[in-house]
């Protein structure tokens, strides 16, 4: 990612989400987390049959954004995400995203690159992405 | 960034997720065009397999999902037509028409062949042949 990119998604990601961005992504994508790809409900799940979570399962959500499709992944499994992007104006939606009755209660979102993730080795049990790697 | 996704997966972890990237055998001055047309983050020929082959993986499965994302991106511009009116108000005429026009151009690039999106699943296997990650 360039620097300009990355202004790109700290602009992005800094200014609030209107009603109708928020009808837009809804009527284009079926859900309305502030996104900036191209998503839907339907893909996110096919992403969490791939990965098909089970107990005590951590997952790396990269490239979150706002908490998507983390957040899908989290509520409809059970299993711990962590989200991680570097836009730090987006983590804080991403962490109320993973605020959520069905989500287990130790997922976070943390703030750093892909190229320097900051983790151990093997920490996870999958990681998960959505145009990130273009 | 496939090489830190490696790095903190443990072994047998599973890296899935979409990749919008062009498709095999295009020209130089095709990769120009879709660079121009397609996200910020699609900037050369690279095969995402491949790319993520270099980094350890073992790929599973990649399959293909453009019908799905040519859908997606023909519903935003769908969206963004009906609530015209309203974007126009919010984002002013010309930061309307940049972004309709962008929105566009991506749909002309998928239909031109020149973008394509995968979902790939990759996994951190443990066996070693020859000496070589998987």
């Amino acid at each position: 990612m360039t620097r300009d990119d990355r202004e790109f998604f700290r602009e992005r990601y800094q200014s609030d989400r209107s009603t109708v961005a928020r009808r837009i992504e809804q009527l284009a994508l079926g859900h309305e987390v502030g996104v900036n790809g191209y998503t839907t409900v339907a893909e996110a799940q096919k992403l969490t049959d791939r990965l098909n979570p089970t107990d005590g399962h951590v997952l790396l959500d990269l490239g979150t954004g706002r908490g998507w499709p983390g957040s899908h992944i989290a509520r409809v499994t059970g299993c711990r995400v962590i989200a991680c992007d570097t836009p730090r104006e987006a983590l804080s939606e991403a962490r109320c995203t993973l605020n959520h009755p069905d989500a287990h209660p130790t997922c976070g979102a943390v703030g750093a690159s892909g190229l320097a993730l900051p983790f151990p080795d093997g920490t996870f049990d999958s990681v998960s992405h959505a145009d990130v790697f273009c | 960034m496939l090489r830190e996704c490696f790095r903190v997966l443990r072994p047998a972890g599973r890296l899935t997720g979409y990749v919008i990237h062009t498709p095999p055998g295009l020209t130089a001055d095709e990769e120009a065009r879709a660079a121009e047309l397609g996200p910020a983050q699609v900037t050369g020929p690279a095969d995402p397999c491949t790319l993520a082959r270099q980094a350890g993986f073992l790929v599973e499965e990649a399959e293909g999902v453009t019908s799905d994302f040519l859908a997606t991106c023909r519903a935003f511009l769908a969206a963004r037509r009906e609530l015209e009116e309203d974007l126009r108000r919010e984002e002013g005429d010309a930061a309307y028409e940049e972004e309709q026009a962008a929105k566009e151009g991506m749909v002309q690039g998928i239909k031109s062949n020149l973008l394509v999106r995968s979902l790939i699943t990759c996994t951190k296997a443990t066996c070693r042949v020859r000496g070589v990650a998987r």
